[in-house]
């Protein structure tokens, strides 16, 4: 129960057998494989890599074009779903040797030209389209005009000259004009908020003189420059049409697309082929080869290794295989093994990091202290309950994936969790259980009276007390574990001066601090523990110093620390907080639905607000409840002892996106 | 109706005010950055929405608490207490915790939220620490809603 065993292997086999040898340890798919560094491993002095025949069959570029295809044709029918939705849809079930055959009767090449020729021409249209709107909206911006753009510019006599100008200017620039020539005719023939659209007709002969004016006026002219001949009415008329055509082509190419989607679902067995073949190819590279032999080098989980040497000794003979335990300070990969009832919270420290293969595995007891964790956030059996019945139905109905399971199984422990807190603060959907017809008093009194052990409404002490202590403890718990990691590594002595002696001094305020409830000598032990561990910790905390007043006031500066152990401890009270609030919430919710007397329709109009309330209040309380308390364990519990970093084990195996492989 | 009650009011109007545009803003900040995130890889949207929502407690909780002062007075169940001025200002000063704790921590984790959006989008294995940044955040608020209950509970009507 923790990590799992690890054990390094070399396996070297003669180079005949190389592809069905990775064909096999891919398909068993137990181990890493990493790669080999000539420095460390001097017998592998003269070997080589084996590149040259990689990538020859051009597996990566067959690939790419293969997601090329996918990532276009799945926008068009419903073939394969995204997203969320994957997460509800069990994918295809494919046995191995019925896959290879049917992706090699597969002609790919022929969907990649057309999806290709298809998405270009699919561009192009995007790109018409883009065009056309942007002049639509240019002209759209003349359309009041009555004359021809291209006719205007062709006039012997008489210029026109259309542009913008900000209103506050129009008026002096007209003032202008007419100073300057009489016979000048200005037009508005758009309005907007700050700028107007003008059209300014003139004598050819006199735009000379017109033209500096305009430029004083911060007048900025508009020169038409699109193909379309016409009055602005005509050229936009012209542009609906092109913009119909182009709609057109694309709704033809787009059923083109729906249309090979449709027919070529073969393309998602034939992307996951591609990438198992590429992972193979991958796994290649770390490979070395001698003359006649290749090696490979990796990491295996030891629960695994019979079970190796089983299959290998099935199919080949000319191999040799051999294991050995880790080094110290070699990068190992972690694979976390715990019992299926804690398995789900793995989740939970995997969010936050992998431990080093070193140090504990802290799943085991972060599961104890998540599961109470978040019933006193959640705290509500209605709430609890809706969790646990989703999550169960969701694991047992719908065709998931092993990720998602584990993910569901979690929801499904917090729910139950949920339940218990709500029992403890005889909290059902809030207070729903007040509105029971007054027969079912009794019912009412056994849940919520004698059920319930608090009434954090009535009197909050108590539960804070309680959520305070499990800081505590689970403060306590970590300084522990550092203890245990402390004395596992050989440092019992730093484990003794740095947790015991915190240990002693904490509880010793502990102590302190609750003498009111215990026998009165407790008093004067509580105290003589204190200032034994406060004295611990004055003189230990300082000796990496050499100086002795050094030693001695880095030794006091450290019991400052204190204030550290009491914030972690305060930060637990957001368990009060938050399930106070779950019940709170629902209890407006509930009130809320009595308050709809409308006659007739109010009974299902206040059955509305309860579910669509309460769903809310679920997700939102849920979401809640799932943060803090992770953080909780992340930032109060994880900084006391938790190294992390460990890096995830990856076995070479069959790796799929869209299906699932089946291999006996 | 007396003085204390329009105190009592106020109380319950700032908590349910100012935590909820606290709230409004500190969403909309992440949200923006969450948009802009989307435009990028759409299929974050799960993972968005949900650091998007964090900021929108404060809201919930300044609400709740406004619920709390209300039913503390009565005015649910029909019957306004006789509050003097003395036990409305008790109230009122209750429910300031969470209106200002609220209003500034929900901004702030709004920040934090767009950051840890930001974080997701280039390192998406990075989930659980972008989580708990802006959780880190809301603790100020938690403490503040726990505040104002306990100040709240104290009062004597």
């Amino acid at each position: 129960m923790s990590i799992s065993q690890i054990s390094k292997f070399h396996i070297f086999a003669h180079l005949s057998i190389k592809e069905p040898l990775l064909d096999k340890l891919q398909r068993l798919g137990c181990m890493e494989i990493t790669q080999i560094e000539k420095e460390k491993e001097m017998v592998f002095h003269n070997w080589r890599n084996i590149e040259e025949d990689i990538n020859k069959n051009g597996t990566a570029l067959k690939l790419n074009n293969v997601k090329f295809c996918i990532d276009l044709l799945s926008n068009y029918g419903n073939g394969e779903k995204k997203g969320l939705n994957s997460l509800f849809t069990s994918k295809k079930v494919y046995r191995y040797a019925e896959l290879l055959k049917i992706v090699e009767q597969f002609d790919y090449e022929n969907i990649f030209i057309q999806c290709k020729s298809l998405d270009s021409e699919l561009n192009h249209l995007k790109l018409d389209e883009n065009r056309l709107i942007t002049a639509k909206q240019e002209i759209q911006k003349w359309q009041e005009l009555d004359l021809d753009f291209k006719e205007i510019e062709q006039r012997k006599y008489i210029e026109y000259t259309l542009g913008t100008i900000a209103k506050k200017n129009f008026d002096n620039l007209v003032q202008d004009i007419e100073h300057q020539d009489k016979t000048a005719v200005t037009q508005i023939i758009k309005e907007e908020k700050n700028r107007l659209y003008i059209v300014f007709i003139v004598l050819k002969e006199n735009f000379s003189k017109i033209e500096p004016i305009l430029q004083k006026h911060h007048f900025e002219i508009y020169k038409y420059n699109y193909p379309f001949t016409g009055t602005p009415e005509q050229i936009l008329k012209t542009i609906s049409e092109q913009l119909n055509i182009v709609a057109k082509k694309r709704f033809e190419i787009e059923k083109l697309l729906t249309k090979l989607h449709r027919d070529n679902q073969l393309i998602y067995p034939l992307h996951d082929i591609l990438s198992i073949e590429q992972e193979k190819e991958e796994a290649k590279k770390l490979l070395k080869k001698s003359k006649e032999i290749i090696a490979i080098k990796g990491w295996i989980q030891d629960k695994d290794i019979l079970k190796l040497q089983k299959k290998l000794k099935e199919h080949f003979k000319a191999y040799e295989i051999e294991f050995s335990k880790p080094e110290k300070g070699e990068p190992v990969p972690i694979a976390l093994t715990n019992h299926n009832l804690i398995k789900p919270f793995e989740i939970i420290a995997e969010l936050y990091s992998l431990p080093d293969y070193h140090e504990i595995d802290p799943t085991p007891i972060l599961s104890v202290f998540y599961f109470i964790f978040f019933g006193l956030c959640l705290s509500d059996v209605g709430y609890g309950a809706s969790m646990a019945l989703l999550s169960y139905f969701a694991i047992k109905k719908l065709k998931l994936e092993k990720g998602a399971i584990k993910f569901f199984k979690l929801l499904y422990y917090c729910g139950i969790s949920g339940i218990l807190g709500g029992i403890l603060v005889g909290s059902w959907f809030g207070d729903i259980l007040n509105y029971l017809p007054p027969q079912l008093g009794n019912i009412r009194e056994f849940l919520v009276q004698r059920l319930a052990l608090f009434q954090p409404t009535d009197n909050p002490l108590p539960l804070l007390i309680l959520s305070l202590a499990l800081g505590v403890t689970q403060v306590f718990t970590g300084i522990i574990l550092k203890f245990i990691d402390n004395i596992r590594n050989d440092k019992l002595y730093d484990g003794l001066m740095d947790q015991v002696s915190w240990l002693l001094f904490l509880t010793g305020i502990i102590l302190f601090m609750t003498k009111g409830m215990m026998p009165l000598f407790m008093g004067n032990i509580s105290l003589m523990i204190t200032v034994i561990g406060a004295l611990s910790i004055i003189l230990t905390q300082g000796r990496a110093k050499n100086n002795i007043l050094l030693r001695l006031g880095s030794g006091i500066l450290a019991l400052y620390d204190v204030t550290g152990y009491l914030s972690d401890v305060l930060s637990y009270s957001r368990l009060f907080a938050l399930g106070l609030a779950t019940g709170i919430i629902a209890q407006m919710f509930n009130m809320l639905a009595t308050m709809v007397n409308i006659p007739y329709i109010g009974f299902l109009l206040a059955i509305i607000v309860l579910i669509v309330g309460h769903t809310f209040n679920l997700l939102i309380s849920g979401l809640s409840a799932f943060i803090h308390d992770a953080r909780l364990q992340y930032v109060e519990f994880f900084t006391k002892f938790y190294q992390a970093g460990g890096i995830p084990f990856r076995p070479f195996s069959l790796k799929t996106k869209y299906i699932h492989v089946e291999d006996t | 109706m007396t003085d204390g009650i329009v105190l009592a009011y106020l109380g319950a109007a700032l908590a349910i005010g100012l935590a909820g545009s606290g709230s409004a803003i500190g969403v909309g900040i992440a949200g923006t950055s969450g948009a802009g995130v989307m435009t990028e890889d759409p299929s974050k949207f799960g993972l968005v929405l949900l650091l998007q929502a964090l900021p929108g407690t404060q809201g919930i909780y300044g609400l709740l608490v406004g619920f709390l002062v209300l039913t503390r007075i009565g005015i649910f169940a029909g019957t306004p207490a006789t509050l003097t001025l003395n036990q409305g200002l008790q109230i009122l000063n209750s429910s300031l915790p969470i209106a200002i704790a609220g209003f500034f921590s929900a901004i702030y984790q709004g920040k934090a939220s767009a950051g840890a959006i930001g974080l997701i989008a280039r390192r998406p294995e990075e989930t659980g620490k972008a989580l708990v940044m802006p959780a880190m955040v809301e603790t100020y608020a938690v403490l503040s809603l726990l505040g104002s209950i306990l100040l709240l509970n104290g009062i004597v009507l």
